[in-house]
Order: structure tokens, then sequence, then C-alpha cells
């Protein structure tokens, strides 16, 4: 094996293997900042380039736009409270409270190392794994998938930023709308009045987008600051070094959702939307000193970002082992593989395992890369919050509806994106975070056709029977319970103290 | 106000330098030069110089499946054999079960300029309301054909398909009763009377995997979904839909040797190229000799074999209509079993 | 019923959408129908719930637990000082003015090509509603002309 490595570090290193996958980094970082737009259009925009180019250079260009992607879309979360991508939406909770502090240098920099960090971890766990990888890949079956929707739906009471009630009526409006669409599970067509548009159900990339950027957006014309709301911008540089070390101050938090991360990449069909999520709620969760979150906790940007690179180290064990796409970008990157005449699966790892060797070493060096090249880029892009929101605000607006538009060329999703905007903005003005509406639509799908699944197959009892979906539900539950006791305490303490309410 | 000018100007030139570099690596990779050299088509009778400019090629599924990669594999032999040499742009129109793509083909002006991959199963969505005729559509030609593959899990407890049948019930994962493998599957337990119960999923992938989980007995799906499992172990075939044996399972017996001859027109999944109805003679000649040629070239043979693991069968564009509307009355005279099925 | 301002006209917005999935529930096939019409269900009774606790008050002293706030409420105290409904009003004027442009913009961009309707609105609504100078308005939308132009060019040849 050691020759193996070797010789796949020589081959990756061989220039202008590195020259592309620079290339791929840059395209993976626009395209990731740009709302509406990802990893999948990227790598579906390079693959007949890759046509005349050699294999090595082709994998190391286009996992290097895959390994770019997560940070890329962070900076556009961070700074202007808008994902760039779906599974950057839990990076907006504390990342733009932090910019609006104006301390915007130190939320990248966290971002920048936490990513970079992950990657390489979901790199040293698939490694690790690879052997096993086949075994967890086959333990999964429909009571587990429903367990880990379950499991990322009950986030939701743990991030409900207003009252529980009010988070719960979200999450079951968000549930609703999952349903909308053709369900394969049941064979039927629901709630889609008659249009084509909603056969495949409600697009999460423009109903993100109307939820974060533009009704984010409204909200700050409204108030009409600028996007640091007046205060003094930090020193960007020394921000952004600080932010690098906040990963190492809160090592195990960062492995934890690292972890989460990695074995959410090698379930394949759950994925970067839920991970960031479950890896924030985790986070809430298992603080105890200090909580900030939701209003610039510095974990709230490492736990998302952290566990959405891991995952993209875990995906590569079901596309490699089994030749089974895990996401969108894996299953574009493996139609290249085989464009190029790899094909994937068991056989793979016998016939050509150097491959597999380039693609890790593709993804570490493209996360350096994007880490590199964000920051840089970043720190103009900081700049940008000292800009008056009226310049600031009819840009993300533009960006938005443009992204929305691009993200599948389709002028249905301009109008969702729009009315999911002003829905958005009006369940925040009363009290209904849109988090749990976002979780819901994400899972909801996942949670009904898992149900249907396991009752055909095992029936009602084998969602209990199962080690590993009992071992989910009682987490879930515990999980659940928590926080429920935590507040009961605190209000008892306070009625101890005769104080008012928090 | 002359210090924020400065800044958007900055950011303003670092974007373009960036993605003039990306703009010009893409701009190089997509399309080759059009040569202006113009290749005589034999004996065509109109005076037109098709194709002038490019062609569009839908894809009707999201990139990264088969029918993708066997189109971008296509595509730059299209390119050469073609007169003119146009770009072949690749376009992904995913939604609705193919319907939106193909809608959008059977739309498109029939001038020779869009043309787009369909697949025999389309016939559903026509049969269920969409406003496309496919047996109306400009046929060129058969791109390939995929041989189906019946397979036990291995963890089943069956090991045959004789042991289902005297089982008499099975536990079968499809992706749906409107999907072409799980219609497939349908007809083929019906007519050997075994009693399906199934399990519907999302795709192809994810119902080969419950098989390889062991969550259902028998999958039904085609060549180039399967055979990975097949090769690890963790699905074993008993019947393969194809009128000789398979040279990659010389022990699994043919559907016609086990009595079923009549099932070999109904389960297959065909990938045929074709564009909007009404296209004009001449226009449809070039494209069909063009697509005759890019078939025949070898590097192209070697190219599909290798992406489909097996051989390819390619057919001319009356093979393409004949399967067509085969297809149409064969899930016509099924949809009462289906809606039977669909509880 | 007092107090039905905007929040309660919204709950009872959510209510109706709740009825909506249930009657259109009703009319797809017993395994399909299942969750939507208990998630519909749902919906109603938590707004049902949520609406009396905060409008309806003669009702709402037994639902008291259904108001706990968690940590980020936005409703505030309905201490009715009059500057404090003139700032609202004010605020839903900008607000409804926003969504007009908005919706502008968004009907605008689907009769015209992206590249004249995004600087269009950029240039307008920077001038117009922002009140900022005509360079700055020039220049963001002239920047961002340019920068859709750079990457949709690239992009248009595949998918718009």
């Amino acid at each position: 094996m050691q020759t193996e490595i070797l010789q796949a570090l020589s081959d990756f290193l061989a220039w202008p293997t590195p020259l592309f996958i620079i290339l791929g980094v840059l395209l993976g970082t626009l395209f990731g900042f740009l709302p509406g737009l990802g990893g999948a259009q990227a790598l579906a925009l390079l693959t007949p380039v890759t046509y005349g180019m050699e294999v090595n250079q082709a994998i190391g260009m286009l996992v290097g736009v895959m390994g770019a992607v997560p940070f890329g879309g962070s900076i556009s979360a961070i700074l202007l409270n808008t994902p760039g991508t779906p599974q950057n939406a839990a990076t907006t909770f504390d990342g733009f409270p932090l910019t609006q502090q104006g301390k915007a240098g130190y939320a990248l920099g966290a971002s920048a190392s936490s990513s970079l960090l992950g990657a390489v971890f979901g790199i040293v766990v698939l490694m690790v794994l690879l052997p096993l990888g086949r075994y967890v890949v086959l333990a999964f079956s429909y009571p587990e998938y429903f367990m880990m929707a379950l499991m990322g739906i009950s986030v939701i009471a743990v991030v409900s930023m207003g009252s529980i009630w009010k988070g719960l009526a979200a999450g079951v409006f968000g549930l609703l709308l999952s349903s909308v669409g053709y369900d394969p599970v049941t064979g039927s067509l629901r709630y889609t009045f008659g249009t084509d548009y909603l056969y495949d159900g409600i697009r999460i990339v423009p109903a993100l987008i109307g939820l974060f950027s533009i009704s984010s957006a409204l909200e700050l014309m409204i108030k009409g600051d600028s996007l640091s709301s007046g205060n003094k911008v930090e020193n960007v540089n020394s921000g952004m070094s600080k932010g690098i070390i906040a990963v190492f101050k809160n090592f195990w938090l960062f492995i934890r959702c690292s972890i989460i991360g990695t074995v959410i990449g090698i379930i394949p069909g759950v994925g970067g939307a839920v991970s960031n999520f479950l890896a924030y709620g985790h986070a809430v969760q298992t603080t105890r000193d200090k909580p900030l979150f939701g209003q610039g906790d510095i974990r709230g940007v490492i736990a998302p970002q952290a566990s959405d690179t891991a995952k993209d180290g875990g995906a590569m064990v079901p596309t490699m082992i089994f030749g089974i796409p895990g996401s969108v970008e894996t299953a574009i990157l493996l139609g290249a593989f085989i464009l190029h005449g790899l094909q994937p699966g068991p056989r793979l790892l016998m016939e050509n395992p150097t491959v597999i060797y380039i693609v890790i070493f593709a993804l570490v060096f493209s996360n350096i890369m994007a880490g590199i090249v964000g920051l840089a880029g970043a720190r103009y892009l900081a700049k940008l919050i000292e800009l008056p929101v009226a310049l600031i605000g009819p840009m993300i607006i533009a960006l938005s509806l443009v992204g929305a538009y691009a993200s599948e060329g389709s002028y249905h999703d301009v109008i969702l994106a729009v009315v999911f905007g002003i829905l958005g903005f009006f369940m925040n003005k009363f009290g209904f975070s849109s988090v749990p509406l976002v979780i819901a639509l994400v899972l909801g799908g996942m949670l009904q056709t898992t149900f249907h699944q396991t009752l055909a197959s095992t029936g009602f009892q084998g969602f209990f029977t199962r080690p590993i979906s009992l071992g989910l539900f009682i987490l879930t539950f515990v999980m659940l319970i928590v926080p429920f006791v935590k507040a009961r305490r605190a209000a008892k303490n306070n009625l101890d103290q005769g104080g008012e309410s928090i | 106000m002359f210090f924020k000018v400065r800044i958007t100007k900055r950011l303003s030139l670092i974007c373009m330098i960036l993605l003039l570099g990306i703009f010009v690596l893409t701009g190089c990779g997509q399309g080759q030069e059009e040569t202006s050299s113009k290749q005589e088509t034999g004996d065509k009778q109109s005076s037109s110089n098709f194709p002038e400019k490019d062609i569009t090629y839908i894809i009707p599924v999201s990139p990264g499946g088969s029918f993708d990669t066997f189109s971008r594999i296509l595509a730059p032999f299209l390119q050469k054999n073609l007169p003119n040499n146009p770009n072949v742009i690749i376009k992904n129109v995913p939604g609705g079960s193919w319907s939106v793509g193909v809608s959008e083909i059977n739309r498109a002006k029939p001038d020779g300029y869009t043309i787009g991959i369909f697949n025999n199963g389309n016939v559903v969505q026509q049969l269920t309301g969409a406003d496309y005729d496919l047996t109306k559509m400009t046929w060129i030609g058969r791109l390939h054909e995929s041989v189906y593959v019946g397979a036990l899990s291995s963890k089943s407890k069956f090991k045959s398909f004789e042991d289902m049948k005297k089982a008499g019930k099975v536990k079968a994962g499809i992706v749906g009763l409107t999907s072409t493998d799980g219609l497939g599957a349908l007809v083929t337990l019906n007519e050997a009377g075994i009693e399906p119960s199934f399990i519907k999923h999302e795709g192809s992938a994810e119902a080969a995997m419950s098989g390889v989980r062991g969550d259902v007995d028998y999958v039904q799906l085609p060549f180039q979904t399967i055979n990975k499992f097949i090769e690890s172990g963790d699905l074993i075939p008993v019947v393969v839909f194809s009128p000789e044996r398979l040279a990659a399972y010389p022990d699994t017996p043919t559907i016609k040797e086990l009595g079923y001859e009549g099932l070999l027109d109904i389960v297959k999944l065909s990938a045929l190229v074709g564009g909007p109805p009404g296209m004009p003679e001449d226009v449809t000649k070039i494209l069909r000799e063009a697509f005759e040629k890019s078939l025949a070239d070898p590097e192209f043979i070697e190219k599909m074999e290798k992406a489909a693991g097996t051989t390819v069968l390619t057919g001319s564009h009356e093979v393409a209509a004949d399967i067509m509307s085969k297809s149409l009355s064969t899930f016509t005279k099924f949809k009462d079993l289906i809606l039977a099925n669909q509880k | 019923m007092r107090g039905l301002n905007m929040s309660g006209i919204f709950k009872l917005f959510l209510m109706g959408v709740g009825l909506v999935g249930l009657i259109l529930s009703t009319s797809y096939n017993p395994t399909a129908r299942s969750i939507p019409m208990v998630l519909s269900i749902l919906l109603i009774l938590l707004m049902a719930l949520l609406f009396l606790q905060e409008h309806v008050p003669a009702v709402g002293k037994y639902l008291r637990f259904v108001g706990q706030s968690g940590l980020f409420a936005e409703e505030k105290s309905k201490a009715g000082s009059a500057e404090r409904s003139e700032k609202e009003k004010q605020e839903y004027k900008k607000l409804y003015r926003l969504l007009l442009w908005l919706v502008a913009f968004a009907i605008v961009l689907g009769f015209v090509s992206y590249l004249l309707a995004v600087p269009l609105f950029l240039l307008l609504f920077i001038r117009l509603e922002g009140g900022q100078s005509w360079r700055s308005a020039v220049y963001v939308a002239a920047s961002m002309g340019i920068f859709n132009f750079l990457l949709f060019d690239l992009l248009l040849k595949t998918s718009l």
C-alpha cells in the first residue's frame, strides 16, 4: 500500500494537475458563494471541459470544486446572512450576528480552519473506515433512515428561537410543505394544484434563498443600518487569526461535529443540508459555559462547517465502494469517472486503488487552497459590510433572484423564492422562526418515505427491534428531554431567586 | 464616498480576473472551433446547409446517471460526424420524471437544432396526461438498450427462480409501479404466478441497495445498475431478459429458457435519440446518418462498452419507433394491473 | 376579539393553510393521505391555540403555557404608546414599498433578460428608494451587470 500512496502522490503533484485543482477551487468557491449555484452546477459545467484531460487532472479539478464549495458558501452566509448553498444555512445563525458585531474576520477565519480541518478529519476517518464502510452502509435501512430524519427534525426543539410552540407550528408547516409533489412510495401526486413545476415538490434551493437571503435583505433594508449595525469593525486580519485559532480552543466540539458529518456522508441519501443542522443542534446542546447561540457564538460557526466538509470525505465511501452516489454532486462526479473509463464500485478498490488516493489528496489540497483563496478574497468582501445597506440590500436581492433563476434555469424558481421570501419575512416578524420550517422541508420527504417503507418491509416493530434504529430513537428522545429539563430547572432557579424571567 | 468607490473597484477587478480565467478555460473545453470544412452528405436534395449553428441535445434527467453518461459519450461523435462540425451542447432538464425535458423537446422548433434522449418508459407520462405523443417524434435511432437482470439477494432464502415460484410469494424492491423496472417486475412475477409485495424507492440505485441489504428478496434492474453488486456477490442473478445468455453470467438462464419469451419485448430499458415531431426529411436524414456513423466508430463502441459494462445494442430509427409504439401498447394493456397493485 | 392585528391575521392564514391541506388530503389514496392529514390537523390545532392565547384574552388566560417565549422572542409587549404605533406604521409603509419593488423586479425578470433587468432594478432602486447618489447607483448597477454577463455568459452556453 505504501508504494501506491507514493505513486498516487507523485501523479498528483505532477504539473499541470495542481493547476487544474486550483482552477477547480476558484470555481468551487465562487459557485459556493453565490446563492442558487453550487457544486452541482459547477461540476456539470466542468464535465465537458475534462474530456480532453487526463484522468488525474480531471479528478483533481472536479474534486477541487467539491472541496471548495462548503467554505465558499460560508462566506456569503457569514457576511450577507445568505447561505451560498443549503448546507451553509446553519452557519448564518451565528456567523451573521458576528458580522453585525463587526467581527466578520473572526467568523471567516473560524470557518476556514474548521472547514479545512473538518475535511482532513473526514478523510482520515474515511481511510480508517474504508474496510468498515461496507458494513455501515449496509446496516442503514429504512428504520435507521427514518430515525436519522427524526433526529434531524427534533433539532427543531433545540434550536427554536422563539416560543417552542411556534417552533413546532413552523415545523409542522414545513412537514406539510414537504408532502408536495409526486411521492414514489405511495405513487400519488399531492398538493400540486395541476402544475408541472410542483411535481418534484418544493425545491430547497429557491425556498432557502427566499427564507434566508430575501427575507433577511428585507429586514436589513427596513432597519436601515449598514450590515455591521453601526458597530465598529475590528481589524480583519487579527480577527481572522483569532478565528483560525478558535477551532483549537474548541477542539472536542470540532471533533464531534466532524464525526457527525463523516457518518452522515457515509450514509447515502442524507446530505449536507442535514449535517449542518444536526451539528449545530449538537453544539447548542453540549455547550455548558456561556452559550451565545444565535447572537454570535463562534461555536455556531465551527460546528456546521466542520461537519459539512467532513461529510465530503465520508461521501466518498459509498461512492467509491458501491458506486452509489450519496448526493447530486457525487452523482455527477461518478458520471465523470465513468466518462473517463473508471468504474467505481467494488472492483475499483482492487483494480485501481491509486485513483482513490488521488481523490483523497485532491480533497485535502482543495480545502487548503479554498481556505487561502477564500480568506484572501474575503478580506475584501469583509469591507463590504461598511457599505450602506441601501447598496447591499438590493445587491443581495438581485443576486438572490438571479441565483434562483440560474439554479435550474427555471423562472418558476424565482417566483418560489419571492413567495418564500415574503413568507419568511412575516414569519420572523411574528415570532415564527424559519429554521424549523427549513429543517422540516429538507427532511420531511425522507421522513415520510422511510416511514412507509419500514411499514412495508418490517412493519411497525421494525423501528424498535433493530439495534441501530432503537439506539437512534433513544438518542433523539434524550436530545428532546434535555432542553426541557434544563428550561424547567432554570425557571425553577429564577422562581427561587425571585427574579424576572429571562 | 471615494473610499467606497475604490473598494468596489478592487472587488470587481478581482472577480473579473478570476472569471476571465475560468471563462477562457471553459470556453476552450466546451466547443471546438467550428471548422469551415463542409462535407458532402451524399445525395441530399435540398440546398440547405444544415447544420449552420449549435445543436442542443436535451437530457431530461439530472447529470450523473447512465442516460446522461451515454449521451455525453455520444455528443462529441455526433459533432465529428455532422457536416460543418457544429457544437452539440448538452442541456439537462430534469423534473417530473422525464416529462419536463420531454415536453421541452416536443415543443422545440422542428428544425433539427434541438434533439434529445428518451426512454421507453416515458409512455407512462403520456398515458397520464402529458401533452406529447411519443409515437410522433422524429426518431433518430437507438443509442443503447439495457438488458434487465432479475436477481435474488444473497441474504434471501430463495436461491433460484424456481424457489420463488414454489413459494408463490416474494418481496421485491422496485423504483415504482410506473417505472420500467417496476412494471417489468410486476408483469414478470404475475406471469410466473408469484404474488409480489413491493417496496418502492426513489431510484434504481436505492432499489438495488434494498436487495443488497436483504430488505427484499428480488430485484429486477438494468445490467449496468446491478452488475457491480453481482460481481461483489451481494446479488445472485437468476434470470436475464435477453434472447441469448449473457457472457457475463454464463450460468444464468434467459427468460426464454424459463418459458416466458413474450416478456422479452416488455422488460427492457431503451435509450432512444430523437427530435420533435415534424422535422423536415433532409435534416432528419443528415442527423440519422451522423448518428449511424457515430455508432460504427470503434472508439465510440469502446467507450460505450466500458461505460455500460456490456455489449452495446444500438439500432436505427425504425427500431426506435417500433420500440416506442410497442411500449405504449404494453403500458396501456397493463394499466389496470398497475392500478390494482397500487393500494 | 380585541387586537386583531397583522400578527393575528398571519396566524389565521396559517390555519387556513392547514385547512386546505386537510381538505385536499381526503382526496388521496389511504397511504398517501395518512401523514398529510395528521399534519394538517396538527397545524390547525396549533395555530388555533396560538391565536386564542394571543388575541382572545378571555380564553387566552387558560392557555398561558403556550405563550412561553424562548430565547429570542420577537413579540414586544403591547404597551400601546402612540409613538410606538407610529413607528410601526412607518415600518409597514416601508415594507410594502419594498415588497412592491421586489415583486416588480421579479415580474420584469420574467419578461426581460436578466442582463437588462438587474442593472435597471439596481439603478432605480438605489437612487430612488435608497437615496444614494447617482454615482453609487451607476457603479453598483454597472459592476453587477458586468459580473452577471461574465458569469452567466459561461453558463448561458448550457442552462439559461
